[in-house]
């Protein structure tokens, strides 16, 4: 009886102490946790080859004003580096032609440059213009290149688990380890099931909320990639930009040629 | 290249996008836009109309048809301007007229093309291949078509560029009637060339681009006209001086440097000019570099700074106005719904030690199918090579409709 009773006082005792090391060995650290489920979001998402997709972005002012914008954006995969993007924007109509081109290197700086119509001229764009808003919009170029997960470019720390919607999620903080960020770190909800990001908040560099994006309506493709047709951020100033994507190409043969600088002149 | 010839490529290329075969992928674009330039002062040199106020408009057409029978991608983009008092100001230009096709590491292109070389922000000696729009504004950047064909060879190892180029344009002068000239009138019925084949002479060049980590090098070489002519005095038959453009045949080597430090780019154009005979020699450098000062204003808006010196061993004139000049100047971009900019810039001339020019333009959009920009320049100093232009600070109003 005596022995039941010890043996019944270990496992009590024991039991919290026996479960926070499974839970700790079962799932690691939270940095590699963090880390692990975006490898998974970035394997999941590779193979793409290239895609085309026209994009349509609304600017809403929390006056009720709005403004539209229309683009083209190709994206290249790159083996082993990343990406190679070419937005070009067809209205309105004063920046028809303006394409910018952006390599988005998986650990070195981006590169980027933009082609000005109105001067047939192709100008490298400084780093630190990423920081800056990408037509009006509350995107930066930075948020756009981070939607190309790069995972060098972060350190990772898994949160918590979380619904989102309904959808069980995985909560993890990244941390930009890239140079001149607006950001000091960003909140990002990962669908456990799919692997794909649903909802990202971005913390300014005094680690006050500064805006939330969230991405809707996804559609699974052929090449077994799933993309959303809407993105929408919102500033916490109530001011915000709805991206909605359409007409997704995929694999049309798009190679390194189309995304040089040589390219960008029309 | 005659009128006749260019408006039956235009014919030619609208008759193809009419055939029915392109009908989604065809794109037209264009504006049309009014301007006028009000003059603070009265003129002075003879000659020059007393209106205060120039009025004209310019217009373009963009006509794309990409992937004509999945292979090329033919674009053609005239540009007419009509200024109502200065003749000088009204021209027709082929900005572009071109045919293109490409490989996974090859593009080939033929026809009429603007092609922009160099880093610089005011002066580039390295921007060769296209005559300048003088009379568009006299610090524009606008430059007119040139008929070339290019191949672009593309490796890791950088990017190879070979033009061959003919029907050489040469500069378009204010006339008589119009401001921003020089005292002695230029007559270009009276355009001479260093060979006899004149504007048919053939051209080359050369360039190689590439980018190593956060350095951007550009090297190239060219053969052909001289952009800027040599001015010879001479004098009708009445005895009254004028000055004739010659063109002369040279080589130009240029350097293009460029080096991004996060917030601040550096960059260089130089350039050696010799003419083929071997007796002139002449050389440009430009230094200078801009910096991103966004994170000091708030509300997404972008500031850059720009400071620059350009250096050519040419006199200076209305032609080539910068010669030992150094330039500071800023771009703000409210990066709001009407996409605003503000632009502005000066420069001093470090051998004169006074400033010739300064420079301010405004632009905003209206609606999705307007855009307005107002501009000044403002000649300061009025002396030396803007003495003939002393009087001739001004405002620009342009409306710009889109379609």
């Amino acid at each position: 009886m005596k022995s039941i009773r010890v043996a019944l006082l270990t496992v009590l005792v024991a039991w919290p102490a026996f479960l926070a090391a499974t839970t700790l060995t079962a799932g690691d650290d939270p940095v590699s946790q963090g880390r692990e489920i975006f490898a998974e979001v970035a394997a999941r998402n590779s193979g793409y080859g290239d895609q085309q997709a026209s994009v349509t972005m609304q600017l809403r002012r929390k006056s009720g004003a709005t403004t539209t914008r229309v683009m083209n954006i190709a994206t290249l995969e790159v083996a082993n580096d990343g990406a190679r993007t070419i937005v070009s924007f067809n209205n309105p109509l004063d920046v028809k032609g303006t394409a910018v081109l952006t390599y988005t290197h998986s650990a070195a700086d981006d590169e980027q440059w933009i082609y000005l119509p109105a001067f047939k001229r192709v100008k490298q764009i400084a780093d630190a213009n990423k920081t800056t808003s990408f037509m009006g919009s509350e995107f930066t170029y930075e948020d756009l290149n981070s939607l190309n997960i790069q995972l060098p470019k972060f350190d990772y720390r898994f949160l918590r688990t979380e619904e989102l919607d309904g959808a069980p999620c995985q909560v993890v903080e990244r941390v930009p380890r890239y140079a001149r960020s607006a950001y000091k770190r960003q909140v990002v909800w990962v669908d456990r099931e799919r692997s794909i990001v649903l909802k990202i908040e971005y913390y300014d560099t005094k680690d006050v909320l500064a805006k939330t994006l969230s991405l809707t309506k996804f559609r699974k493709y052929p090449s077994s990639q799933w993309r959303a047709d809407e993105m929408s951020m919102v500033s916490v100033s109530g001011d915000a930009t709805l991206l909605t994507w359409r007409d997704f190409k995929f694999k049309s043969g798009l190679a390194l040629n189309d995304f040089s600088v040589s390219a960008l002149k029309r | 290249m005659g009128r006749i010839y260019r408006v039956a490529l235009i014919a030619c290329a609208v008759g193809v996008a009419f055939a029915g075969r392109l009908d989604a992928q065809v794109s037209l674009s264009g504006d049309l836009s009014g301007e006028v330039r009000t003059f603070v002062d009265a003129p002075v040199l003879p000659g020059e109309k007393s209106t205060t106020a120039q009025p004209g408009f310019s217009g373009e057409v963009k006509f794309e048809a990409p992937n004509l029978f999945d292979r090329f991608d033919v674009t053609i983009n005239p540009y007419y301007r009509y200024d109502a008092v200065d003749s000088g100001r009204s021209i027709f230009d082929l900005h572009t007229a071109k045919i293109a096709t490409h490989g996974d590491r090859w593009r080939f292109k033929a026809g009429y093309d603007v092609e922009f070389w160099g880093v610089m922000e005011f002066v580039n000696p390295v921007n060769v291949l296209n005559q300048r729009d003088l009379t568009d504004d006299i610090v524009g950047k606008r430059r007119l078509g040139q008929p070339m064909a290019d191949v672009t060879v593309l490796g890791k190892w950088g990017t190879l560029d070979l033009y061959a180029l003919t029907g050489f344009q040469p500069l378009q002068f204010p006339a008589a009637t119009g401001r921003l000239r020089p005292a002695i009138p230029i007559r270009q019925d009276e355009e001479k060339y260093g060979s006899g084949t004149g504007r048919g002479q053939p051209e080359g060049a050369i360039r190689y681009f590439q980018n190593f980590g956060n350095v951007y090098v550009g090297l190239s070489h060219f053969y052909g006209f001289g952009r800027e002519p040599e001015m010879l005095l001479q004098a009708d038959s009445s005895g009254a001086p004028f000055l004739a453009p010659k063109y002369n045949l040279e080589h130009q080597t240029g350097l293009e440097l460029q080096v991004t430090f996060g917030n601040l780019v550096l960059k260089s154009e130089d350039v050696l000019r010799q003419d083929v005979q071997g007796n002139r020699h002449s050389s440009g450098v430009s230094v200078g570099g801009e910096y991103n000062l966004s994170g000091l204003i708030k509300g997404g808006r972008t500031l850059t700074v720009f400071g620059e010196y350009s250096y050519d061993s040419r006199d200076k004139s209305l032609i080539i106005p910068f010669n030992r000049d150094g330039f500071a100047g800023a771009r703000i971009a409210m990066n709001d719904r009407r996409s605003t900019e503000i632009q502005l810039w000066a420069n001093y001339d470090v051998a004169e030690q006074r400033v010739d020019v300064i420079s301010g333009d405004v632009n905003t959009r209206l609606s999705d199918r307007v855009k307005a920009t107002v501009g000044y320049r403002a000649v300061v100093a009025g002396k030396g090579a803007f003495a003939s232009v002393a009087r001739d600070s001004h405002v620009v109003f342009k409306i710009q409709t889109l379609f």
